[in-house]
């Protein structure tokens, strides 16, 4: 029996899209369903519009059960990718338990009372397989954010590192008051869901690659800021989860020599400036980087490079480059960096590459479970551009990991998380999975 | 909805995309199906207008020939997107130069796809 259905719609009017997928995935559930992902592109960009779209949808289904944000794109199992429109994942089961979603607003500032609601739910829940699924903001840099952070440059800054951490350290509250900064808050969240005994979640950030707005949905609510979650529960099925990224081009390595911790800015790298060394390294002549960077306030240079860290392994975190900027923004939480021995390593991704990795996660994902019944995945939007028209193939890729027909869906991030097996992991560049099914019968396994 | 209005339709989703300012689909003879503009429109659009039903035969041959699906021309201050739709008509769409093509890219393919429906 199936337990979701998938769909994906696109319009330039949200409201004509938002009527084509109550058409689609409500009306081919039979009654009410019990739980709602719903997620919708960001170029709609009025808050109200986005209400108004979800007020629709809580009516039309008779359930208030929703979870969802924008996302520069987004698919499912039975339609190619749109980055116009919506897609919805609704479910219904006797044998899938969904807590009533919660949600939080300001995590950027507070992210432990947002884990806390989380942590709340999972000890309601006695079911005896559990998993999470959250969403939070994701980074977002408008056009005054890098100068916003110049006197992270000063002499000040760089001589008094110690006291200036503080300084940091109210600098990226006052951006995160502003709704704009990394997303290394959500690291928190996992640390807290972890020292709560929560085993098993999976998380990502909304964003919008233009940097204007990014929206959280629970119930009627739209938000700006804040993080959403529930959890699913059961008795019979079982819940997988992995994640990878395309680790198979790795280039130069350099050490992440001095930065701000509070901040994620970082001041040297191989002890030296760290913009020039990282231009260096990357082989980009300044001049070039100036021509194509300088024009465009907003634009930046963004890599992907990996940390190894004692706890989680080799950890994807994307660097920042600007050219009003000295040093280097880094997505690598400062509890992360502390634990490793700062070595990190470029890793270049491909189309294929990318690719198969959504192939590897899918299958690690559905390892141990026998008759797969949903998938649902966090791929970074990064990834989303290197695919471009190719995303097609990488949700074909999944989709021949867990076998026809198994609905799933995709949400394009900006910032992966989970907790697979107690471990957090905290990553950029990368796809997160979650697949529930049936695994081994317990008839199967009598022995007469 | 019937077909002429379904293609008109995914063609006006396409032009509403803030960096889009064409959308167009042709026959591979040059002949122009259908097509959206933004209400706006600057004489160098059309001449690169121009320059795509003027080359759209060569462009298809090009593609049948090398059996592409997709090409992209930079031209002036735009960037040109060619879509195979069926084996007689392109989806053409004409963007900023500083547009996502990757983002776009994918909306081409999957309006391509829709409009090949109504054909």
């Amino acid at each position: 029996m199936q337990i979701a259905t998938t769909g994906t719609t696109s319009h330039r009017s949200i409201h004509a899209a938002t009527k084509q997928i109550i058409n689609d995935v409500i009306g081919d559930i039979n009654g009410t369903p019990d739980f709602m992902i719903v997620a919708y592109t960001p170029n709609y960009r009025e808050k109200e519009e986005y209400e108004k779209a979800i007020a629709k949808i809580c009516e039309e289904s008779g359930t208030q059960n929703i979870i969802g944000g924008t996302f520069p794109a987004v698919a499912t199992s039975n339609d190619i990718p749109t980055t116009q429109g919506c897609s919805l994942m609704a479910f219904k089961s006797s044998e899938l338990s969904f807590q009533p979603p919660v949600s939080y607003s300001n995590v950027r500032l507070n992210p432990i009372k947002g884990a806390e609601k989380l942590v709340k739910l999972f000890k309601e829940d006695k079911k005896k397989n559990k998993t999470g699924f959250f969403l939070t903001p994701g980074p977002n840099f408008p056009p005054d954010a890098f100068n916003d952070m110049k006197m992270l440059d000063s002499i000040f800054a760089h001589k008094f590192r110690g006291m200036f951490n503080l300084v940091g350290k109210l600098i990226n509250r006052n951006m995160g008051k502003n709704g704009y900064g990394v997303t290394s808050f959500a690291y928190k969240i996992l640390k807290k869901l972890l020292e709560n005994g929560v085993s098993n979640t999976l998380g990502g950030a909304t964003i919008d690659l233009d940097m204007l707005s990014c929206y959280q949905f629970q119930g009627e609510n739209v938000f700006q800021n804040a993080m959403v979650g529930t959890t699913f529960s059961s008795d019979k099925l079982d819940f997988g989860h992995s994640w990878t990224f395309d680790k198979s081009q790795r280039s130069k390595t350099f050490e992440i020599s001095k930065g701000l911790k509070s901040s994620s800015y970082v001041h040297t790298i191989n002890n030296k400036p760290a913009q020039e060394e990282f231009l260096n390294i990357i082989d980009i002549p300044k001049d070039l980087y100036e021509e194509a960077f300088k024009g465009v306030a907003y634009a930046s240079l963004l890599y992907l490079s990996t940390l190894m860290s004692e706890d989680q392994g080799n950890l994807p975190f994307v660097s920042v480059c600007h050219p009003i900027l000295e040093g280097v923004i880094s997505t690598i939480p400062e509890e992360i960096l502390d634990e490793s021995n700062r070595i990190a390593e470029f890793c270049t991704q491909s189309g294929i590459g990318v690719q198969k990795s959504a192939y590897q996660c899918a299958k690690a994902a559905s390892q141990g479970i026998n008759n797969p019944a949903f998938g649902l995945f966090i791929n970074c939007s990064n990834r989303l551009l290197i695919a471009g028209d190719k995303t097609e193939e990488e949700n074909k890729m999944i989709e021949e990991a867990l076998g026809a027909d198994v609905p799933f869906m995709t949400l394009y991030s900006g910032g992966e998380f989970s907790i697979i097996n107690h471990k957090p992991i905290y990553a950029a560049v990368s796809v997160h999975g979650l697949v529930a099914g049936y695994g081994h019968s317990p008839q199967k396994n009598v022995v007469f | 909805m019937n077909s002429k209005q379904g293609i008109l339709s995914e063609l006006h989703d396409l032009t509403h995309l803030d960096e889009v300012e064409a959308a167009m689909l042709f026959r591979i003879d040059g002949n122009v199906v259908d097509s959206s503009f933004k209400e706006e429109y600057s004489h160098k659009l059309l001449r690169t207008i121009q320059w795509c039903k003027a080359n759209v035969d060569k462009v298809s041959l090009e593609m049948k020939s090398g059996n592409l699906k997709k090409v992209t021309y930079e031209l002036n201050e735009f960037c040109v997107i060619f879509y195979v739709v069926n084996n007689i008509t392109l989806l053409t769409t004409i963007s900023s130069k500083n547009a996502n093509l990757s983002l776009l890219s994918i909306e081409s393919k999957r309006k391509a796809l829709l409009i090949s429906n109504y054909l």
